[in-house]
């Protein structure tokens, strides 16, 4: 037997009328908010769009004229985005896979009971967290110098394996493998810190029943630890990825783009038209093709996590 | 009674502080952006300036605003844009320009104080279009400063007199080691590295990167033969590869290079670095050698300059200003806190401090000002223009592209700069 109850019509006019008032209230409460991010992050990136259209130079930015999209002729003609988008690829790809093994194999390290001191170690990889950017490019650049550098010393004078004097900053092979050691090193702890988290939720009887079972460790990790830890890889990954794309402090304090625009990323490549150049028009062009790849990765990333998600609550 | 006597306080109070915000309101602030400021080794100096600036000029009190130099010219820039200019701040060659093309400094031609009193020169490198937008403060020409402890090392017991000379010191002092190193260039991808190698090597090849009528002149075989120079002293390992101009201070300093250049400020900057490094001693300075002995190859010239801004309602006051700090008492302070500035004007260069013994030193740089370049700093991608050229010694030095390729390609990147 099923009761139905059902609210005279009166009170659920007074119901519905103070929702409203709840609902103009909460919206009152958001306006701060809203104006805020209005005016920090959409007035900018709408006005960097429509800067994008424009001849916008020092000399013409009080009368910039439409110039029919020949910012991004010009970037597409002379192969420079493609080259920028190439380079940046490199760049997060690298950081981003080399990243996540060390950071994944020293998380099950450091999850391990039997690691001894291992609360003294977790709080040792997380020193270089704390470092910001710029002081750990300029600790890079003072490690990889040629004459004085740490790296050399170890490298060349004591071991023998690279020539005296290596110039790995200025190099056309190293000069890029040097921005991205500087800046795992940087970031791994963020990762690492992450994975530890992932790890430390799965329940220690899941993998005790693997291991009667007759499961081997690459087992556990490979079919218990690293399915049950996706969301987690998933979600770090594409934060990894967000900073890396924008990331301009470490590669512009270690190269300035060079050797010959070897290392220029979409960030150094808008600043460099921005600032050096003064073509706001084709810097602001560059931030927008930044922008909409970011976007194109992300969804894909995001995509994949709720795909992940999806599977596992659906068996 | 009390009510009385608390109305008398009231009122003495009251006319106490209207005297006082009037007598404020005599003083003008000027605003002044500047670097010096910010930099350890100047912040001290330039207070001593402005506390006596502010002592000779009562009704004037100087807001100083310090800004660490690799931000001033963009931060100046922004907040000129925004409509937000300071009334009066220093520039320098590297970023001045795009300042000029804004269109933010004010005309300085019947601003400025004294101007017969000023070195030609100190005036006429602001002029763009017949207006001028700053004054030279201090201009700093490059010369070549040697190691004599090395020279001594490879058999030499005086400097170079020819860049013949030069060269081959350089070659022996190379050989003594693999960590001592010749005549040391940058190739980092700095403005300075291409300004270096555009007012030293190129200037010594007879290359530029304008003609006389502000053409595009830097596809020239001279300009070709300043890139294979580059290209051979790297390969024969005469100057390490990748430097900015920090490394190749240290080099000299720690007594692994032969030779570099700088201006006048590399002197404390070389003993600071090395306080067992004596000028005199251990190192020394002269000019740009040429190909005869006496004639030197004509160097080029860096400055701090002082602008106005358009807009300001303090033009006098800033005109004053500028007036002190290049005058004799400004540069005097300047100098006896160790700053080693070059005089812009006749009265300044009066000074005890240039007639001292100890700074005899000082002689060299003011000779090398006779024949002394400005840079095209008024263009306003000079510093994408200096990358450039510090792009083409990359790729002939450390990619081991031919000059002869590289130098038409680089003239073609220089005109889309330029065209952009």
């Amino acid at each position: 037997m099923t009761t139905q109850t059902s609210l005279p019509p009166k009170k659920v006019a007074k119901l519905s009328s103070r929702k409203r008032r709840d609902m103009i209230f909460a919206l009152v409460l958001l306006i701060p908010a809203f104006v805020v991010l209005g005016v920090t992050v959409f007035y900018p990136i709408i006005d960097g769009i429509r800067i994008s259209f424009l001849d916008y130079t020092l000399r013409t930015r009080l009368n910039p004229l439409w110039n029919e999209f020949e910012n991004y002729i010009e970037l597409f003609q002379d192969g420079d985005i493609q080259q920028y988008f190439r380079t940046t690829l490199i760049y997060v790809v690298s950081v981003i896979s080399i990243e996540f093994v060390i950071a994944i194999s020293l998380a099950l390290m450091l999850n391990s009971k039997f690691v001894p001191g291992r609360n003294i170690l977790r709080g040792l990889f997380m020193i270089s967290w704390v470092i910001p950017n710029i002081v750990a490019a300029l600790l890079w650049v003072w490690l990889l110098q040629p004459q004085y550098g740490v790296v050399n010393y170890f490298m060349s004078d004591l071991l023998g394996i690279v020539e005296p004097n290596q110039n790995w900053t200025q190099d056309p092979n190293l000069a890029m493998v040097s921005i991205i050691i500087a800046t795992i090193w940087r970031q791994m702890p963020l990762m690492l810190i992450m994975f530890l988290a992932g790890l430390q939720s799965i329940p220690d009887s899941l993998l005790e029943a693997a291991r009667i079972d007759g499961a081997n460790q690459w087992n556990l990790v490979r079919r218990i630890i690293l399915p049950l830890m996706s969301p987690v890889i998933a979600t770090t990954i594409l934060l990894v990825t967000i900073n890396n794309f924008q990331m301009f402090v470490i590669p512009w304090q270690m190269t300035q783009g060079g050797l010959v625009d070897r290392t220029t990323t979409l960030a150094i490549a808008t600043y460099k038209e921005a600032f050096l150049e003064f073509d706001s028009g084709k810097g602001a062009a560059i931030g927008v093709m930044w922008l909409l790849s970011l976007v194109v990765i992300s969804a894909f990333v995001n995509w994949y996590i709720s795909r992940t998600s999806w599977r596992k609550n659906n068996g | 009674m009390k009510k009385q006597l608390f109305l008398a306080l009231l009122i003495i109070l009251l006319s106490l502080s209207i005297s006082m915000v009037s007598a404020q309101d005599d003083v003008v602030e000027l605003e002044f952006v500047n670097w010096i400021g910010s930099e350890e080794a100047t912040a001290e100096d330039l207070e001593a300036m402005l506390a006596a600036f502010e002592e000779a000029n009562p009704d004037i009190r100087v807001n100083n605003v310090p800004l660490p130099f690799p931000e001033s010219g963009n931060q100046l820039l922004v907040r000129s844009l925004g409509g937000n200019p300071p009334d009066i701040s220093m520039t320098h060659t590297a970023w001045v320009g795009p300042l000029i093309e804004a269109g933010v400094l004010m005309d300085l031609t019947d601003v400025i104080l004294n101007q017969d009193d000023y070195f030609p020169f100190a005036l006429e490198s602001g002029i763009v279009d017949g207006k001028l937008n700053y004054v030279t403060w201090a201009p700093s020409p490059t010369i070549v400063y040697y190691n004599i402890n090395l020279l001594a090392d490879a058999g030499y017991d005086s400097p170079p007199e020819t860049w013949a000379e030069m060269m081959e010191m350089s070659e022996a002092v190379a050989a003594l080691n693999d960590d001592t190193y010749g005549f040391v260039m940058e190739t980092a991808s700095a403005a300075n590295a291409g300004f270096y190698f555009l007012g030293n090597i190129m200037s010594y090849y007879g290359a530029d990167l304008f003609d006389e009528d502000g053409n595009v002149a830097l596809d020239s075989p001279e300009t070709v033969e300043a890139y294979t120079f580059a290209m051979d002293l790297f390969d024969r390992g005469i100057s390490p590869t990748g430097n900015v101009l920090r490394n190749t201070r240290e080099l000299f300093s720690q007594n692994h290079a032969a030779f570099y250049r700088d201006g006048e400020y590399g002197v404390g900057i070389i003993e600071a670095l090395n306080p067992e490094m004596v000028f005199g001693e251990d190192f020394g300075v002269i000019l740009l050698p040429g190909d005869e002995a006496g004639v030197p190859t004509p160097t080029f010239y860096i400055e701090h300059q002082l602008a106005i801004y358009e807009g300001t309602e303090h033009v006098e006051e800033a005109a004053r200003l500028i007036d002190f700090l290049t005058g004799p008492e400004g540069i005097a302070i300047y100098n006896d806190f160790g700053g080693f500035k070059l005089p812009v004007r006749e009265s300044s260069a009066n000074i005890d401090f240039y007639s001292a013994p100890e700074n005899a030193f000082m002689g060299t740089f003011i000779e090398a000002m006779d024949t002394a370049n400005a840079l095209p700093g008024e263009q306003p991608t000079f510093g994408a223009l200096m990358i450039t050229l510090a792009e083409g010694l990359q790729r002939v030095g450390i990619i081991g592209e031919d000059p002869a390729t590289v130098v038409p390609e680089l003239a073609e990147e220089v005109i889309d700069i330029l065209d952009e």
